[in-house]
C-alpha cells in the first residue's frame, strides 16, 4: 500500500467534491474555496500530528509522512486559492497581518518538511528527526492562523490546540516508539 | 530539544511575533547539523522540561507583547460571541430589555421556538430557513425572574440576560409645577409641596409640558396616547418631543416624522404636519414652531423649507421667553457638512434670531464644561447650561459669551435644567436623581447609580466623551475623521453588546478595550477609575435598540434575503457572522488594506448612511447602486417582487 497517493487522492477528492458545491456569487465562491481548502489542509496536518496517538496500534510512520506531505500540498492549494483574490489585497499583508503571517509561516514550514520527507533527500538531511520537530511549530502556527481566521468555526481553535498539546505530550511520553 | 533552543533564540531576537519561530528553528537545526559532532539525544524528561521551561520563560517575559502583536487580546470574547451566535439554536439580541417592545430573532433547525417567561410563553413566528421572530411586548409578558428559549418543546436551551428597567429621569418640564419623565420605568416624577412623588404613566414617557392649570401633558414613545392630565388623546406611537404655546401643544413624532398640534381645551387634534426628517427637539419661539432633527442636523421652522443646517445634531434646543431667540447646543458647527480635523469637537451654543432666521451668535463652551446637554433660557441674555460630561451647571452671558457663575454639581451626568418659581432643578439619569440647586438638596430614586453611565459620559482631557459622538449611546449621524485618512460615519452603539469585535475595522475585541483609545488618543481621564472598561461594558449592555413600533418581517423577505446570499455574511439570528473581510474584496474601488467588520443589520432602518464610508444614503442604494461588481450579495437573482420583499425585510429589522 502506498500511503501518499492514497492520502492525496482522498483529500483531493474531498476538496474537489466540496468545491463543486461552492456558491456562484464571486465573493462567496472565493471565501468557500478558501475555507474548504484550508480545512482540508488542516485536517491532513492534524492527522499527521496525531499519529503518535495511534502508534500503539501499528506502524504509522508512513501514514504520518503521507499526511504531512498532503498537508503541505493542500496548504499550497489553499494559498493558491486565496492569494490571487481580493481576500489578500496586498502581498505585504503576508508580513503585517497576523492572520496571513501565521498562515505564510505555516506554509514555509510545511514545504520544508515535505521537501525533506522523501527517501533520497531525507537520507541526506542531517539530524532529520530534529528537523521534523518543526511540524509542531507548523501546527502551532496553523492553530494561530485558525484562531485568527474570522470565518472559522469558533470552537475549532480550542479543538486544534487541544489535539496539538495532547499529541506533543503523548509523543514525549511514548518516545521510544519513535 | 531543537524546539526548546529555537524558542530561546526566538526570545533573544526579541520580535513579539510567532512566525519567526520557523526561521529560528531552522537556524538552530542548521547550526547543530553543521557544528555538533554527535547528536545529543536527551531523555524524555529533559526534553520536556527544556521545552516547557523555554516556552514558559518566553511566555512570561514576552507573552503580553505577543498577545498584543498577534491580535490575541480578547480573542476569547470574540470566539465566544461568534460561537453563541453561529451555533443553533441561537437568539439575538442576547439581552431582553423589559422596558420596551422589541422583536427578537431566533435561529434553529427546528419546527418551533418559543420564549418561556415566568408564567407565559411567547411562540416565535416561523419565517422560514430556520428563522423565528419573537414579538415581545412588556405589557403582555410579565418577566421577573428569567427568560428561557424553548426549541421544539424542549426547554434545555440557555436563558437570555435580562435588563430590568430602572429609573432614568432625563428630561422634564417646568411651569406651575415641575415634572420629570423616566422612560424605562414609565414614571412621571412630580414636584408636589416641596417633595417629589412618582406616578405611573403610559409606555415610554419621552417628554412633558406643564399647563397653566397645573396639568401635565406627557408624550410617549411606545404608547399611541398623549396623556393630558388624567385624560388621553390618541396621537400614535413615536412621540419624542413636546412644546406648548397657550392651549396648543405641539407633539413631535418619529413614526412617521411629523408634528401634531393638539388643542388641550377640547382634547382634539388640530393639525398634523409632516416633517422632512425625524425630529427630536421641538419648541415654540413666539408663534413659530421650531424642530431640530438629529439625523438631518437641522433646525427647521415648521411650515417653511429653509432649515438651518449645522452639520452636527442639536444636543438640546430651547427658546427665550420673548420668542425672539432660539438656543441650540451642538458638539460642533460644520455648515459644510465636513468631518473637520482628526477627533475634533468644538462644543458651542448657537443663538438663532428667529425673525431674521439666521445664526447671530456662536458661544463656544469648551472653557465652561464638556457636553452642554441641558439649556434653560430665563431671558434673551442669560442661559443656564448643564454639562453632562463635566457635571457642572454654568450661567452663561449670551452677549459677552462668558460664564458668569459655575456650580459643580453633586450629581453626575446632568441633563435637563428646569426652572420654576425661583427654584432650579438639574436631573441626572445616571444617578436617577434630581438636584435642587438653591436648596443644595438631592432627591434620589434608586439606591445605586447606574453602572458605567458616568464612564460613558465622562470627558477625557481632550474634552471628548464617548457620548459626544455616540449621543445618548446612539449616534450623531455625522462624519468624523477618526484616523482612517477619510471621514467615517458614527456607529450607533445600542444593541452592539455581545457582538465582538467592535468598530468598522474590528479593531477592538471588547467594548472595554475602547478605554485604551480614550487613554491613548484622547489624553485619558482626570478621574482614576480602575474598572472603567468593565463599567463601559456594563453600561452598553443596558443600551438596547429602541423602535417605537417594532415590526415582525414577512417570510417572503427572509426568502429573498437567503436567495440573494445576504445570509452568508449577515447570518441569522444577529444578521452578522461577526467576521471580517478586506474592504477591497467587497468594494473593488477600495485599494487600502483595511478590513471591514460585518455589521449587524438589526436596526438598519435607523442607521443611515450605509456602507463603510457612508456612500449609500438609503438601503435601496446599498442594494441597487453600490454593488456594480456584484460582490455584495446576489441581488441580480431576485425578480422585482423579490427585491421589494428584500427591501421591506431590511426596513423591518
Amino acid at each position: 500500500m502506498r500511503p501518499l497517493p492514497i492520502t492525496l487522492a482522498l483529500f483531493g477528492a474531498a476538496l474537489g467534491f466540496v468545491v463543486i458545491l461552492a456558491p456562484d456569487a464571486p465573493l462567496l465562491n472565493e471565501l468557500f474555496r478558501a475555507r474548504m481548502s484550508g480545512w482540508v489542509a488542516m485536517a491532513a496536518l492534524l492527522g499527521s500530528l496525531s499519529m503518535p496517538l495511534l502508534s500503539r496500534f501499528g506502524r504509522v510512520a508512513p501514514w504520518r509522512r503521507a499526511l504531512g506531505v498532503t498537508a503541505a500540498v493542500f496548504t499550497t492549494v489553499h494559498a493558491a486559492f486565496v492569494l490571487p483574490t481580493d481576500l489578500v489585497p496586498d502581498l505585504r499583508l503576508l508580513i503585517y497581518e497576523p492572520l496571513l503571517r501565521a498562515g505564510a509561516a505555516t506554509l514555509v514550514a510545511l514545504v520544508v518538511l515535505a521537501v525533506t520527507s522523501f527517501g533520497a533527500v531525507a537520507r541526506r538531511v542531517p539530524r532529520w528527526k530534529d528537523l521534523h520537530a518543526l511540524a509542531y511549530v507548523a501546527g502551532a502556527l496553523a492553530a494561530l492562523h485558525l484562531a485568527l481566521s474570522p470565518h472559522a468555526w469558533a470552537p475549532a481553535p480550542l479543538a486544534v490546540c487541544g489535539l496539538l498539546v495532547t499529541s506533543v505530550l503523548f509523543r514525549a511520553a511514548d518516545k521510544k516508539r519513535w | 530539544m531543537t524546539l526548546a533552543l529555537a524558542i530561546v533564540v526566538w526570545w533573544l531576537v526579541g520580535l513579539p511575533i510567532l512566525a519567526p519561530l520557523v526561521a529560528t528553528f531552522l537556524a538552530v537545526w542548521f547550526l547543530a547539523a553543521v557544528f555538533a559532532r554527535e547528536r545529543f539525544v536527551p531523555s524524555t524528561t529533559t526534553a520536556l522540561l527544556a521545552l516547557v521551561g523555554a516556552a514558559a520563560f518566553a511566555g512570561y517575559t514576552r507573552g503580553a507583547d505577543v498577545v498584543a502583536t498577534e491580535q490575541l487580546a480578547g480573542l476569547d470574547v470574540v470566539l465566544a460571541d461568534r460561537w453563541r451566535l453561529t451555533k443553533t439554536p441561537a437568539i439575538a439580541p442576547p439581552v431582553l430589555h423589559l422596558d420596551r417592545p422589541s422583536v427578537l430573532f431566533g435561529h434553529a433547525d427546528a419546527a418551533s421556538m418559543a420564549l418561556v417567561f415566568d408564567d407565559t410563553t411567547l411562540p416565535g413566528a416561523p419565517l422560514g430557513h430556520g428563522l423565528f421572530a419573537f414579538d415581545f411586548d412588556p405589557g403582555a409578558h410579565r418577566v421577573t425572574r428569567s427568560v428561557r428559549l424553548e426549541v421544539d418543546g424542549d426547554r434545555e436551551v440557555a436563558a437570555l440576560d435580562i435588563v430590568s428597567p430602572r429609573h432614568e429621569p432625563r428630561w422634564g418640564c417646568a411651569g406651575a409645577t415641575v415634572a420629570v419623565v423616566s422612560e424605562p420605568t414609565d414614571t412621571l416624577f412630580v414636584r408636589d409641596g416641596g417633595a417629589w412623588r412618582a406616578e405611573p404613566t403610559l409606555d415610554g414617557p419621552a417628554a412633558c409640558v406643564v399647563l397653566d392649570d397645573g396639568r401635565i401633558v406627557v408624550a410617549h414613545r411606545y404608547d399611541p396616547r398623549l396623556r393630558v392630565g388624567t385624560g388621553e388623546i390618541e396621537i400614535g406611537v413615536g412621540q419624542v418631543g413636546l412644546a406648548r404655546r397657550g392651549d396648543r401643544i405641539a407633539v413631535a413624532s418619529i413614526e412617521p416624522p411629523s408634528v401634531t398640534i393638539v388643542d388641550v381645551t377640547t382634547s382634539s387634534i388640530v393639525e398634523r404636519i409632516p416633517l422632512a426628517a425625524p425630529p427630536d427637539w421641538v419648541t415654540y419661539a413666539g408663534e413659530r414652531l421650531l424642530v431640530a432633527s438629529r439625523t438631518a442636523h437641522t433646525l427647521a421652522r415648521v411650515g417653511h423649507d429653509d432649515a438651518l443646517y449645522f452639520g452636527r445634531p442639536a444636543i438640546h434646543l430651547t427658546s427665550s421667553p420673548s420668542g425672539r431667540l432660539a438656543f441650540v447646543a451642538l458638539t460642533d458647527y460644520r455648515p459644510d457638512g465636513d468631518a473637520g480635523p482628526n477627533h475634533h469637537v468644538n462644543e458651542q451654543i448657537v443663538v438663532v434670531d428667529v425673525d431674521a432666521w439666521r445664526i447671530v451668535e456662536r458661544i463656544e463652551t469648551g472653557a465652561f464644561g464638556a457636553l452642554p446637554t441641558g439649556i434653560h433660557a430665563p431671558d434673551d441674555d442669560m442661559l443656564l447650561v448643564s454639562f453632562a460630561a463635566s457635571n457642572a451647571l454654568v450661567t452663561i452671558d449670551v452677549k459677552h459669551r462668558a460664564a458668569r457663575a459655575k456650580v459643580d454639581l453633586p450629581i453626575v451626568v446632568p441633563h435637563a435644567v428646569l426652572h420654576a418659581n425661583d427654584d432650579t432643578f438639574v436631573v441626572s439619569p445616571a444617578e436617577a436623581a434630581i438636584h435642587h440647586v438653591e436648596a443644595d438638596r438631592t432627591e434620589r430614586f434608586e439606591a445605586e447609580p447606574a453602572r458605567g453611565y458616568r464612564a460613558f459620559y465622562e470627558a477625557t482631557r481632550a474634552g471628548v466623551a464617548c457620548a459626544t459622538c455616540h449621543l445618548h449611546a446612539t449616534t450623531d449621524f455625522a462624519f468624523h475623521d477618526i484616523g482612517h485618512g477619510e471621514p467615517r460615519s458614527t456607529l450607533d452603539v445600542r444593541g452592539t453588546w455581545g457582538t465582538a469585535p467592535y468598530l468598522r475595522g474590528a479593531s477592538y475585541p471588547t467594548i472595554g478595550a475602547l478605554h485604551d483609545f480614550a487613554e491613548g488618543v484622547l489624553g485619558g481621564y482626570e478621574r482614576e477609575v480602575a474598572d472603567r472598561p468593565a463599567r463601559l461594558e456594563a453600561f452598553l449592555k443596558t443600551r438596547g435598540r429602541e423602535r417605537a413600533r417594532p415590526v415582525v418581517p414577512e417570510a417572503a423577505g427572509v426568502d429573498a434575503f437567503v436567495r440573494a446570499d445576504c445570509v452568508a455574511c449577515h447570518a441569522f439570528p444577529a444578521f452578522t457572522n461577526l467576521a471580517q473581510l478586506p474592504e477591497a474584496s467587497l468594494f473593488p474601488d477600495r485599494r487600502d488594506l483595511n478590513v471591514l467588520d460585518t455589521p449587524s443589520l438589526l436596526g438598519l432602518r435607523d442607521s443611515a448612511p450605509y456602507l463603510l464610508d457612508g456612500r449609500a444614503k438609503t438601503i435601496d442604494a446599498v442594494l441597487f447602486d453600490h454593488d456594480p461588481a456584484e460582490r455584495h450579495g446576489s441581488i441580480a437573482r431576485l425578480d422585482e417582487a423579490g427585491r421589494r420583499a428584500l427591501l421591506a425585510f431590511l426596513e423591518a429589522l
